[in-house]
């Protein structure tokens, strides 16, 4: 591996050096195929840009950003190729091309975890920890090995929630490398006392030297250097674990098990953390809306975020939609904490029957799968549904008649045409 | 289900599964023999949606509509959910009258006539 960055460096050094006009040409060349060799020989430039050159740091920016932004299409053409298929072999070769690309997406990421940037991600929003951990999961080569435990049900703010993901997705990709590929790594999410979640990450494998583990818990806690002993390829995922840990202040520790393994621990302090976001399931019934609808807002207690939604949302909602108690009610754990108050009573099961009612009418309406926006729900006549029946069945009218416009113009040559 | 994070990929909702043990088409009709509210709570969101959404009898296509769950991974979650005898896949949904032989062989005559 080392080899292999020397090489990489020298030639990128001599690319740079004669002319650095043209830095553009290599880096648009086949960004894909490049990823590993840029990846691997990241931290060295990170070392050296601190000491002699801000340009290698804009330089590798670059990459990262370009890197970054052909795995955001990729991604793209993926998923919408991924949504249309039926046939589970070409399916799962599509998981295979979507695995690889979220692969090259972290490092990516990490490269510019490592040059100190901030990342810009796309779509933040307020992530559940359950997601937190399987988006990490998305991003490691073993991913099926990865078993969720017990996990609280708490959401990591918008701001954090990608740091957040980054960070186990270090720990769990060193977990499941460092195990036997047949055990399973296990990842849960407990409450504190303090109100801060903390992750944990156990495996089977043969646990870090212990020798080294106090260096690297130090590098981890921010009292050490990034890289204690002089070989930055051995633990390139804990360094960006540990500059993401100091960046928001996440206490990550690793302890080596009597019984054998490691455990990684991530504390998420209580800033950091807020309720679910509000499901809303109730009145999604496509991808597509899905999308639309945006997170509520951080750090709030989500009631008042759902009734936010529930105006915006009020055309479409037959009143008030009892669904978040029963997301809440079912999940058992969630009653210990968060905002109480009248919420608690939806908590039993009885309110079931209500909201599914509730949650049901739309569906049936013969538009529901067709149009997002234009519900009329069955009973109330809400101005807006009206308003936009009638605006779709004038466009529909519009188009008609531009129709049958077209199809005289069209008529008229041939009528006129044929009695020569 | 509330918005899933864009980066939580499909293939990790089914362990990266695409095969289904039973034969399971769009049409293919889902439902829910009795449901057992606690057993919801154990599941996953995806799974607990579909879980869920299935107790009308709903065809595999408007599950994963209703859902937004992409048709790959709804197919496995719910041929998962029917090996626990929790879901009950339709048999007589998919079991055509006509013979799929004669069918396909229908067919081959008809594209070598185009």
């Amino acid at each position: 591996m080392v080899r292999q960055q020397l090489t990489w460096r020298q030639r990128m050094a001599r690319r740079l050096d004669p002319a650095l006009a043209e830095p553009a040409a290599p880096a648009v060349k086949a960004p894909g195929v490049k990823t590993p060799a840029v990846n691997q020989a990241v931290p060295p430039p990170r070392e050296h840009v601190d000491h002699i050159s801000s340009q290698w740091a804009a330089i590798c920016e670059q990459f990262a950003l370009r890197i970054l932004g052909t795995s955001y299409q990729m991604g793209n053409h993926v998923e919408a190729a991924e949504a249309d298929e039926q046939d589970a072999d070409r399916l799962e070769k599509l998981y295979r091309i979507d695995h690889a690309n979220t692969r090259i997406r972290r490092q990516a990421e990490n490269l510019q975890v490592l040059l100190g940037r901030k990342i810009e991600d796309a779509g933040r929003q307020v992530t559940p920890l359950l997601d937190v951990v399987r988006a990490a999961t998305s991003a490691i080569e073993h991913f099926p090995r990865v078993q969720i435990g017990r996990m609280v049900d708490l959401a990591v703010v918008e701001f954090a929630a990608d740091d957040v993901i980054r960070v186990l997705t270090e720990l769990l990709d060193n977990a499941t490398r460092f195990s036997p590929p047949t055990s399973s790594v296990i990842v849960s999410a407990y409450l504190t006392e303090q109100g801060s979640v903390l992750l944990r990450v156990e495996d089977g494998g043969v646990g870090v030297k212990p020798d080294q583990l106090p260096a690297l818990n130090a590098m981890l806690a921010g009292t050490a250097l990034p890289i204690p002993n002089g070989k930055p390829a051995t633990h390139l995922g804990l360094v960006v674990v540990a500059r993401l840990a100091h960046a928001q202040q996440l206490r990550v520790h690793l302890v080596n098990r009597h019984s054998g393994g490691t455990t990684a621990t991530v504390l998420i302090p209580e800033q950091l953390l807020c309720e679910l976001p509000v499901p809303v399931r109730a009145q999604t019934n496509g991808g597509s809306q899905r999308r639309q609808s945006a997170p509520p807002a951080v750090h709030r207690p989500s009631a008042f975020s759902y009734q936010s939604g529930a105006q915006e949302n009020s055309a479409r909602l037959a009143l008030v939609n009892p669904t978040p108690a029963l997301g809440r009610g079912d999940s058992g754990g969630r009653a210990a904490y968060g905002d109480s108050g009248g919420r608690a009573a939806y908590g039993d099961s009885g309110g079931h029957a209500a909201a599914d009612d509730a949650r049901r009418l739309p569906r049936r309406t013969p538009e529901s799968l067709r149009r997002d926006h234009s519900r009329p729900s069955p009973a109330p006549a809400v101005t807006a549904v009206d308003d936009t029946t009638r605006q779709a069945w004038a466009d529909d009218a519009a188009d008609f008649a531009a129709g049958i416009d077209d199809a005289q113009q069209r008529a008229r040559p041939r009528s006129e045409g044929s009695p020569e | 289900m509330a918005t899933r994070h864009w980066k939580v990929r499909p293939y990790v909702l089914t362990g990266g599964r695409t095969r289904t043990r039973q034969h399971l088409l769009v049409h293919t009709l889902i439902s829910v023999p009795h449901y057992d509210s606690i057993f919801a709570a154990t599941l996953l969101p995806e799974a607990r949606s579909l879980y869920e959404n299935a107790r009308e009898t709903t065809s595999l296509a408007e599950l994963s509509a209703h859902c937004g769950i992409s048709l790959g991974v709804t197919r496995v979650v719910i041929d998962d959910l029917a090996t626990i005898d929790r879901v009950l896949i339709h048999p007589e949904s998919y079991t055509s009258p006509f013979d799929r032989h004669l069918l396909e062989r229908l067919r081959d005559g008809l594209r070598q006539l185009a």
